[in-house]
């Protein structure tokens, strides 16, 4: 490993610059730490590679004779998917998921990978055109990293485009553990400017209420649904400046779930796949996108309608957290019998669910397993966010200071939902049962 | 000289009295010093008035273990038998303190020619060998009546342990019967949530007669232990010979939990040597024929002892034989026959009392280890399961919070939980039956060695609140 050289340490903000001339600043070589890559305190300037990694990191480089050099560190990490629940997973550089890989096409890259972990993994380098030997394929490409060891990974980036990294050696162990990252790279010769490029992987767990490690042997009840690592109401929101031009990069890699991707009160065009840029005579706008496991998708509008915005994933199962889903129906049932015999027998026991969940966010002092969310939910401005998983919100905001959590969107008089009055019914001629 | 006779015949006969008391204050004593219980019969045969009247006053205010001991101690219509033997022992050793009576004779001599006169001659015939081998005899059956007081008295002890473990039985059948009661509420919810969520058009018929038809067979299942229940309770009144308005107490007491402390109990094969009765009483027999061989040859030249009597039959022990005592002139027989036949007796009775000794002490060694295995076992479920149980439930009522899981789940923790307070009911009743069988097979203890039933705890308002507390329903 190279000698820190703590002068030219670039970091945050400032890195953009360094990316934007193509690596010609050094990066410090405290190459474990990460660089949060959230952008806070003073609207920064335009930048076509202004990469944000909301809840995230970018994964710091350093630029050596002929190559970028990176370095992946595979380890356990105690990782938080909100407030009240953390998970012993696996993932790099302190992280779930890894940081984001940031490049430009064209740029030589060296990646070295410590595997800290206590089984054999590799990287495998999603959707990069790389050397056959340089795939990071277990035991088809290359020999498994072994606990202890560090691998080194060298190739040249010939395409530009949202990709992603994982481990290729007993993926459904590795990757349901969170062994998961983004790997951007930007184009030499940018097309189309953006002034916010945001990069969101999304990923599906399941964690037993009451335990403390992901069950990798899932196969298809998965009860937590996340965006970079984040269930909402854990999911920070994407503060935009109204009139800027947003670029969303979404990666899957979850284990068994395509998700539908929706935004609210916007439309936009999907600009790019993982396989690149996709002709504008092929882009059509929508509000939803699907984003297939294994595949990236990115879109691309003006955020030019103020307010909080829902950007979800619109399987509705997807934006609840850890749900039973086994449980009986009770939607209709009579409860006031029931409850006559079984609160003797069971004291503490209410009937609850015979109106739906929606309730659900009014019972949250009962006491609860350990480390669990199933029915947290967010308080919103005007009442509970009956949502949580897959799910952020894009603020847009005319005047911002910064890209700090603005709070809650005023509406302006005349646009929000009200009780309708008796004087508007009767003028309109509704009749209400 | 006539006047000498009828003195002695007069002393004789004075000393015969029946003293109706006497051998019920031993018993009354044994048993007590052994179980800590009393007979009421102290005094010889009550009244039936008095009987009536003691077992009234120990039914007040429900039944209690050591009450129920003592109503079967004074009630218990097979050992009133059995008590009726030391009246008859004690009358067979008044008997064998009186005389022979006296035979009287009386001859007429009529004359064979009128120069004769008419001659009578009156005799009274007292054997004198009778009156010769009768402090022999009153020392024989002073002391089988000594080992009948110790046979009737194991019989009353034999009895007091069915009682206990009877009244034990009754005690966990009644607590089976109140969990059951529980079983049967929580099927009911199960089956008032299947009929709600028929209603709302939840579920099918398929599901709702599955849930109907689990809580027809909790109900019948209740039905079968209360059958159970009366059962038990119809096999104490049995033993305590009540019957009518008496047959129907209450418990006073629940099923105890165990004593704080197990009382220390070693060296339990010297506990059996010392203190069972029919050891006792076995050892007894065994010296009475070993007088009675000894007595044989010394007296052969003289007469004949003849030893072998009544005959008890005990279900648990030897049988008892005692010696009666009568001397007659070897002219004919110089009873060597007999005598081989009384020294084969003698042995016989050594070797049935070590079979009795082997097996007393086996079985005490038994009850030990039993009272032991009973308290570990009753003690893992009041330290481990009950209170994992109980978690498993406050656990299962956070995940329904969650939503995690639906009532059907709750209710099935609750059963979980129900099936292992049965299996803690049955611990307990194992653990205070053996503690019943110890005492038994030790041939009682004293107070000091019992086990100490716990006070009990201040009765909670609801069912519900003492399982929450207590940890266990």
């Amino acid at each position: 490993m190279a000698t820190p050289d703590d002068d030219e340490v670039k970091k945050g903000v400032s890195r953009r610059e360094v990316i934007a001339s193509t690596g010609v600043g050094m990066l410090s070589a405290s190459l474990l730490s990460t660089v949060p890559a959230v952008a806070s305190g003073a609207l920064p300037e335009r930048s076509a590679h202004s990469l944000e990694v909301p809840n995230g990191a970018l994964l710091p480089w350093k630029k050596t004779a002929g190559a970028k050099v990176f370095h992946l560190v595979a380890e356990e990490v105690e990782h938080e998917f909100m407030p009240g629940l953390k998970a012993k997973c696996w993932g790099y550089n302190g992280r779930v998921h890894g940081p984001v890989i940031e490049a430009v096409e064209g740029d030589r890259v060296r990646i070295y990978v410590t595997n800290k972990l206590p089984a054999a993994t590799t990287v495998h380098w999603h959707g990069a055109i790389v050397p056959n030997g340089m795939d990071g394929v277990g035991g088809l490409t290359q020999k498994s990293i072994l606990p202890g060891e560090t691998y080194r990974y060298e190739f040249e980036l010939k395409q530009h485009g949202t990709l992603m990294y994982h481990s290729h050696h007993d993926e459904m162990t590795q990757m349901a553990m969170g062994l998961t990252g983004l790997f951007v790279i930007h184009p030499r010769a940018p097309q189309s400017r953006v002034d916010r490029d945001f990069a969101l992987l999304l990923h599906e767990w399941k964690v037993v209420p009451g335990t403390e490690r992901p069950d990798p042997n899932e196969m298809t009840d998965f009860n937590l649904l996340t965006m970079n690592g984040k269930a909402f109401p854990g999911t920070a929101p994407l503060v935009i400046e109204r009139g800027q031009k947003v670029r969303i990069r979404l990666g899957n890699l979850s284990a068994m779930d395509h998700h539908p991707i929706h935004i609210h009160g916007h439309r936009f065009w999907v600009t790019q796949t993982d396989g690149g840029v996709i002709p504008q005579s092929g882009q059509w706008p929508e509000s939803t996108v699907l984003v297939p496991t294994g595949s990236t998708r990115t879109i691309e509008f003006v955020a030019d309608n103020d307010g909080d915005w829902p950007f979800h994933c619109h399987m509705t199962h997807h934006v609840m957290n850890q749900m039973g889903h086994g449980i009986p129906n009770m939607m209709g049932v009579e409860p006031h019998g029931l409850d006559a015999k079984a609160m003797p027998l069971l004291p503490g026991y209410m009937t609850m669910g015979q109106a739906g969940m929606g309730e659900m966010a009014h019972m949250q002092n009962m006491p609860v397993p350990p480390n669990s969310v199933s029915i947290v939910m967010a308080k919103g401005k005007h009442d509970f966010i009956t949502m949580g998983g897959m799910f952020t919100v894009i603020k847009v905001r005319q005047g911002l200071k910064s890209y700090e959590d603005p709070g809650w969107y005023e509406n302006p008089k005349g646009t929000l939902a009200t009780y309708a009055t008796e004087a508007e019914l009767q003028r309109d001629g509704i009749k209400v049962g | 000289m006539k006047n000498v006779l009828f003195l002695f015949l007069l002393a004789a006969a004075s000393c015969a009295v029946i003293d109706k008391a006497k051998g019920h204050a031993e018993l009354a004593q044994a048993v007590e010093a052994r179980i800590q219980a009393k007979t009421g019969w102290h005094e010889g045969t009550p009244e039936k008035e008095q009987i009536d009247a003691r077992v009234k006053s120990l039914l007040e205010g429900g039944l209690t273990f050591k009450n129920a001991i003592e109503i079967a101690l004074v009630n218990n219509a097979a050992l009133q038998a059995t008590y009726e033997d030391l009246g008859i022992s004690q009358a067979d050793m008044v008997q064998a303190g009186l005389l022979k009576n006296p035979v009287l004779g009386f001859s007429l001599g009529l004359p064979l020619s009128r120069a004769g006169h008419l001659e009578m001659e009156f005799s009274v015939v007292q054997e004198f060998l009778d009156l010769f081998m009768l402090p022999l005899r009153k020392r024989v059956a002073k002391e089988q009546f000594l080992l009948d007081v110790q046979r009737v008295s194991h019989e009353a002890l034999e009895v007091a342990a069915e009682c206990g473990k009877a009244f034990i039985d009754v005690q966990a059948k009644e607590r089976v019967v109140e969990v059951h009661r529980v079983v049967v509420q929580s099927y009911d919810v199960a089956a008032t949530l299947a009929q709600a969520q028929k209603k709302a058009g939840n579920i099918d018929d398929y599901t709702l007669t599955q849930h109907l038809n689990a809580l027809v067979k909790a109900q019948v299942e209740l039905s079968r232990v209360e059958l159970e229940w009366v059962e038990a309770r119809e096999g104490l009144n049995l033993l305590l010979g009540l019957e009518g308005e008496q047959a129907r107490w209450q418990l006073k007491e629940p099923l105890p939990v165990l004593p704080a402390e197990e009382p220390q109990v070693t060296n339990v094969e010297a506990l059996v040597d010392q203190g069972r009765l029919d050891v006792a009483a076995a050892r007894k027999h065994q010296a009475l024929l070993l007088q009675g061989v000894d007595l044989a040859k010394t007296w052969r030249w003289f007469g004949t002892i003849e030893l072998g009597a009544h005959l008890h039959q005990d279900p648990n022990g030897p049988e008892l034989v005692g010696p009666t005592l009568t001397l007659d002139l070897p002219i004919f027989d110089q009873r060597q026959a007999f005598i081989a036949r009384l020294e084969a007796e003698q042995r016989q009775a050594d070797r049935r009392l070590n079979a009795l000794l082997q097996k007393a002490r086996s079985e005490a060694r038994v009850a030990l280890a039993k009272t032991k295995h009973t308290r570990e076992v009753a003690m893992k479920y009041r330290d481990v399961v009950l209170p994992a149980q109980d978690a498993l439930n406050a656990l299962s009522l956070r995940k329904y919070n969650s939503m995690l899981i639906g009532l059907y789940e709750l209710l099935e923790n609750k059963n979980h939980q129900l099936e292992a307070s049965l299996e803690y009911v049955e611990a307990l009743r194992a653990y205070w039956v053996a503690q019943v069988e110890l005492t038994r097979a030790l041939g009682g203890r004293r107070a000091e060695a019992q086990p100490k039933v716990p006070l009990l705890p201040e009765p909670s308002k609801t069912k519900t609140q003492e399982h929450e507390h207590h940890g266990h329903p």
